[in-house]
C-alpha cells in the first residue's frame, strides 16, 4: 500500500475503495432486537463517511472539474512545499478524500459486473462509452479499408484478373483474357 | 484460478460501535476485550480496496509443505543434477511455515498467521479446534449448545438471547465470515463462539488464517467467487 501511495497513480475509484457498514443501535433495530422507536442516534456514533483513504496522503484538494489554472496553481504549490511533482493526468475525476462508498451487506444479491465497468478508466457510462468507441473504430476501419480497396481497384488494369481461391485453398492461376 | 477478477465478490468487514450497542442494552465490548481484539475492531473502520484484493486473490496460492515439495520436484525435473540437494542449494526459499503467496503488479506479497497476528495486534496463542465437521454425535455439541442455547440440544436462532445474536452477527461479519447463506452456525462456528462467550482465549489469528486458506481453496476448486476479510487484506 505504501508503494502504491508513492506512485500517486491510483485513485479510489480505480481501486474500488469502500468502507464497511457499521454495526450499531440501528443494526439492533434492523435485527428486530429492539423496538423501532428505541433506536437513538448518539453524537458519538461512528459514521462511514468519516473513513478516509490512506492511499494518497497529502494530495491537494483538486479534481479534474476544477479550472486548469487552479489545478496548475495547486500543482505548483505542492511542488514547492513537498518537492513532489504531480502530473495533470494524475488528478482524479472526483474530489479526492470525499465520502467513501459503503460496502453492500453480505446477503445482498450480487450484481454481475460488465468487463467495461471493471476497467479502471470506465467511470461514467462505461458500457455506452465502450460501445461508442467500438463503433467509431469499426467505422474508421471500414472507411479506411474501403478507400484502400477503391484505390487498388483504380490501379488495376483491365487485362489483369483477380486471383481466385478454390475450396481446398489452392490458388488458381489467373486465366488469360479470352480474345473476343 | 479459473475465476476472473470481475467475477469475484469481496466481503468487507463491518466496524462495530460498541458504545452505541451498550447504550441500546447490548453490551458486548468486554468479551472482545478479553480476546485482545479491540485494536482489530478499531482497524476495521478504514478503507477496503476491492479491485486491489481481487487482483491479489486470482494470483494467490497456498504455499505449504506439499507445495514446497512439488516446487523442489519441478526443479529436479528441469535440472536432474539438483537431485538430493537441499532447498537452499536449489535456489528456492526454505519452507518455514504455511503462507498464502501472491503478487500485486509484479511485487510479491504473502500472508501468514504471524502477519495476521501482527496486523490485528494480538499474539497467536489460545485454544484452537480444527477440522470439526458437523458431526451430531460429537461430544462438543453438548458443551457448545449449553453455552449458546442453555440446553444440551441444538436450538433455533430465535432461542438465542440478544447478546448471543449479536455475537453471531459480529462473528459472521468480521471473525469467521460466512458470505452468502443462512445464519445457522456450523459446529466450528459454535465452538469459536463458545470461547468468546466463556471468555476463554482462542487463537483468533490461526482461525482467521485457516478460514482464509479454506476460502482460497474453495475459489480454486469449486469456483466460489467470494473473498473474505476485505479490510484485513487491505
Amino acid at each position: 500500500m505504501k508503494a502504491l501511495s508513492e506512485t500517486r497513480g491510483f485513485t479510489d475509484q480505480q481501486l474500488g475503495t469502500v468502507t464497511g457498514k457499521i454495526i450499531n443501535g440501528s443494526t439492533l433495530r434492523n435485527m428486530t432486537l429492539i423496538k423501532k422507536d428505541a433506536d437513538k442516534k448518539l453524537e458519538t456514533d461512528l459514521k462511514e463517511s468519516r473513513t478516509i483513504s490512506n492511499l494518497m496522503e497529502g494530495f491537494p484538494p483538486i479534481y479534474k472539474q476544477d479550472p486548469l489554472d487552479v489545478q496548475l496553481y495547486f500543482i505548483h504549490d505542492h511542488l514547492q512545499s513537498t518537492g513532489e511533482n504531480i502530473q495533470l493526468e494524475d488528478i482524479p475525476d472526483q474530489m479526492y478524500g470525499g465520502a467513501l462508498l459503503v460496502a453492500k451487506s453480505r446477503k445482498s444479491k450480487r450484481k454481475l459486473i460488465l468487463e467495461a465497468e471493471y476497467l479502471e478508466e470506465a467511470f461514467e457510462q462505461p458500457a455506452k462509452k465502450a460501445k461508442k468507441a467500438k463503433k467509431d473504430k469499426a467505422a474508421e476501419a471500414i472507411g479506411s479499408t474501403l478507400s484502400t480497396i477503391q484505390e487498388k481497384v483504380q490501379d488495376l488494369e483491365h487485362v489483369k484478373v483477380l486471383d481466385k481461391r478454390t475450396r481446398s485453398g489452392k490458388e488458381v492461376v489467373p486465366s488469360p483474357p479470352q480474345p473476343a | 484460478m479459473s475465476l476472473e477478477e470481475l467475477e469475484l465478490t469481496v466481503q468487507v468487514e463491518s466496524p462495530v460501535h460498541f458504545t452505541s450497542l451498550a447504550y441500546h442494552g447490548c453490551n458486548t465490548k468486554e468479551f472482545y476485550e478479553a480476546q485482545d481484539l479491540l485494536h482489530y475492531f478499531d482497524m476495521l473502520n478504514g478503507p477496503t480496496y476491492v479491485n486491489f484484493i481481487r487482483h491479489l486473490w486470482v494470483r494467490a496460492y497456498v504455499y505449504d509443505k506439499h507445495a514446497a515439495k512439488l516446487e523442489m520436484e519441478e526443479k529436479v525435473l528441469i535440472d536432474p543434477s539438483l537431485a538430493g540437494k537441499s532447498i537452499e542449494e536449489m535456489g528456492l526459499e526454505p519452507f518455514i511455515d504455511t503462507k498464502i503467496r501472491s503478487s500485486i503488479m509484479g511485487v510479491s506479497v504473502f500472508i501468514s498467521q504471524e502477519i495476521i497476528a501482527y496486523v490485528i495486534g494480538r499474539a497467536s496463542e489460545g485454544s484452537f479446534k480444527d477440522e470439526l465437521d458437523n458431526n451430531k454425535k460429537s461430544p462438543r455439541n453438548e458443551i457448545v449448545n449449553q453455552t449458546m442455547y442453555n440446553s444440551k440440544k441444538k436450538g433455533a436462532y430465535s432461542d438465542l438471547s440478544m447478546e448471543k445474536k449479536m455475537f453471531l452477527k459480529i462473528q459472521n461479519e468480521n471473525l469467521l465470515p460466512k458470505g452468502e447463506g443462512s445464519d445457522q452456525p456450523s459446529l466450528e462456528h459454535r465452538v469459536f463462539l463458545h470461547y468468546f462467550i466463556k471468555k476463554e482465549k482462542s487463537n483468533v489469528p490461526k482461525y482467521i488464517f485457516k478460514h482464509m486458506i479454506k476460502a482460497l481453496k474453495e475459489s480454486q476448486t469449486i469456483k466460489r467467487s467470494w473473498i473474505p476479510y476485505g479490510r484485513l487484506i487491505s
